[in-house]
């Protein structure tokens, strides 16, 4: 075997290996919606559940159902399931780019303040009954979209604020991460007066928003939900630029690359897939920061593999989580943001003290 | 066409480094810089790349460098920094195909892995090419990240301390490597190195700089002489097949 040969089969080891990385969890992921969607107060087979499943996604094939079990399957549980899946892929990739682009395992949409803002504008919704994107009405009783479009909105001009700063003293990621720390204790100190100076009633619906839920979720929202994938697309795109990132800003400028342009666009985008998620579940934090790290310690820190490996692992982690959280206390539902963290965190150090690399010393 | 640079000026806060430096570097040319630390190398070619603040012109076959857009400017310049700070490590083989970034937008195709692919056996990279940065040898890694600029395929090539890290053997290897690729394409060719005989064996030309001025600009036998004042020691000059070396 001559060298080049040696190479090609190196390479081509590294592919293999990643292959069956995204195939195993997509395996998991699969067996995952059966398991999850099949428990509930009413019980069903397995089988029937996947049987339903492709009856609906492919009506042509003309497969009869139980039609009480389709609907039970398909409008009261597929939502959630799907919308986990959504959420967890848009959640770890943004986790992702948002670690690359800032240089710092420890950056993730939410350290950056997204989430902070995000909760605030919900906050201000619950409380006073308001929504700023609807001038100074109050109401007595608060409208659900006015907390979505609250969180929305004040989650963007987040990121648009940092996304400024990015374009400014954009070679600096630290300065970036700072700032986002920053404004994330600024908003928290607004919804903490919020919270203070409120009614019970409304505290608790702040605090239940805070801890995240995916119980609301139904088609309409997922297909507002399902926005936040477009922002995985792009990324991808960007995948190979995003790599250059990895050798320092430097070598990044050296190789054509835009450092301030590429970091602001990135949190503009992370923004919007933030918002578009959390405004609708809300704070669901920790799969931002984990399944990024999960993944890098599965296959290296090639953001192209990166993005959609790690999205697969949050899917799959948001999944499990969220299956937990409703069926282990059953009929209490636990909140699926405090499940996320106890499953990921534990597995977590576990890859952390197995793994052979310490890839960011 | 040749690289000018014209009264160039920089500075970081209210230090100046940088004191008027005029240079003109022609194709093919391969220039070396030494000075003392803190001398303003490591300035001046980031000056070059455009990621620092400089008055002057610098300008590149009647082009300002200032003026091409960044990814245009890849094509042009290629840089290998003295320090290259890692987080996220990547293997030498996506490593070396970063430098065919500015070729492509989404994935590289095929002639730039198998271009990549032929750098990496030509510097005895292939058993590496799946390791990881921060897993290999100094040596190693400095030969992987000369193997991107390589890649890179560039007009004007700066390396700032190319030979730091590795051993004889490679040090000589890469400034082989770094001589045979300027001869052959015909690049023009700077390097801040800090052994000043390495610079007396390869070079072309040599600019001392110190304290951010230019205080000789010529040829190794021109140098030379001033190498003992500036770095204030006591090194014997001697003829080495025509070329001077310092020995101390
Ligand atoms: N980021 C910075 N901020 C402020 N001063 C700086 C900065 N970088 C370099 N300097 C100063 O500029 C001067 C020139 O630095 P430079 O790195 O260009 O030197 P050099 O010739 O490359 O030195 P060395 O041989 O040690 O690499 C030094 O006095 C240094 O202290
Ligand atoms: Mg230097």
């Amino acid at each position: 075997m001559n060298i080049k040969e040696y190479g090609t089969i190196q390479a081509d080891g590294e592919i293999v290996k990643y292959k069956i990385t995204i195939f195993s969890f997509l395996i998991l992921l699969i067996f995952l919606i059966g398991i999850s969607i099949s428990i509930g107060s009413v019980k069903m087979d397995i089988i029937d559940v996947y049987k339903i499943i492709i009856a609906k996604s492919f009506p042509f094939l003309n497969i009869n159902n139980n039609e009480v079990l389709e609907y039970i399957v398909w409008n009261l549980r597929m939502p959630r399931v799907l919308g986990a899946i959504i959420i967890g892929a848009i959640l770890a990739s943004s986790g992702v780019v948002c670690q690359s682009i800032l240089r710092n395992p420890l950056a993730s949409p939410f350290t950056i303040g997204l989430s902070s803002a995000a909760a605030f504008g919900a906050s201000i919704a619950i409380i006073l009954g308001a929504g700023i994107a609807y001038g100074s009405y109050t109401f007595l009783i608060t409208n659900e979209i006015f907390i979505i479009t609250n969180a929305f909105i004040l989650c963007l001009i987040c990121s648009i604020v940092i996304s400024i700063i990015a374009r400014i003293k954009g070679t600096n990621p630290t300065v970036i991460v700072l700032t986002g720390i920053a404004i994330g204790y600024f908003f928290s100190a607004f919804t903490s007066i919020l919270q203070y100076t409120s009614q019970a009633e409304a505290l608790k619906a702040v605090i239940v928003w805070l801890l995240g839920d995916l119980g609301l979720l139904n088609w309409e929202k997922l297909i507002w939900i399902s926005s936040g994938l477009i922002g995985i697309i792009i990324f991808i795109h960007m995948g190979w630029r995003l790599n250059a990132f990895n050798m320092g800003e430097e070598i990044a400028s050296s190789l054509g690359i835009n450092i301030k342009k590429i970091r602001a666009i990135c949190i503009i985008v992370i923004g919007f897939m933030i918002a578009v998620t959390i405004s609708f579940v809300g704070v669901i934090g920790f799969i931002c920061l984990v399944s990024p790290h999960i993944a890098r310690i599965i296959i290296g820190n090639d953001n192209r593999k990166l993005i959609i490996t790690s999205s697969l692992i949050g899917s799959n982690l948001l999944l499990l989580s969220d299956t937990i959280a409703r069926t282990i206390f059953s009929p209490l539902i636990l909140p699926v943001g405090a499940i996320t963290s106890l499953i990921g965190g534990p597995f977590f150090v576990y890859l952390l003290i197995k793994s052979r690399r310490m890839y960011w010393s | 066409m040749s690289l000018e640079i014209i009264n160039l000026y920089s500075n970081y806060g209210l230090k100046t480094i940088l004191k008027n430096i005029n240079l003109k570097i022609n194709k093919g040319e391969l220039l070396a810089i030494i000075g003392p630390n803190g001398a303003g190398k490591t300035t001046f070619l980031k000056c070059i790349l455009g990621v620092k603040s400089y008055k002057g012109r610098i300008i590149y076959d009647g082009m300002d460098l200032s003026k091409i857009s960044e990814r245009e400017k890849a094509k042009i310049i290629s840089y290998l920094p003295q320090f290259t700070p890692i987080i996220f490590p990547i293997t030498i083989f996506e490593n070396v195909i970063l430098g065919r970034l500015p070729y492509f937008w989404t994935i590289p195709k095929k002639e730039d892995i198998e271009f990549v692919n032929k750098i990496l056996e030509d510097l005895n990279l292939i058993e590496y090419s799946n390791r990881y940065i921060d897993e290999v040898s100094g040596g190693e890694r400095q030969r992987a990240n000369i193997a991107r600029i390589i890649a890179q395929n560039s007009k004007i090539m700066l390396f700032d301390e190319p030979t730091a890290n590795l051993d004889l053997k490679y040090q000589l290897e890469i400034m082989e490597l770094i001589r045979k690729i300027t001869k052959e394409r015909n690049t023009i060719t700077i390097i801040a190195i800090h052994e000043v005989n390495l610079a007396f064996k390869y070079a072309d030309r040599i600019v001392l700089l110190n304290n951010g001025e230019i205080i000789c600009n010529g040829s190794p036998n021109e140098v030379i002489s001033m190498i003992n004042k500036i770095y204030e020691v006591n090194g014997e000059i001697i003829d080495f097949n025509g070329r001077p070396r310092i020995i101390y």
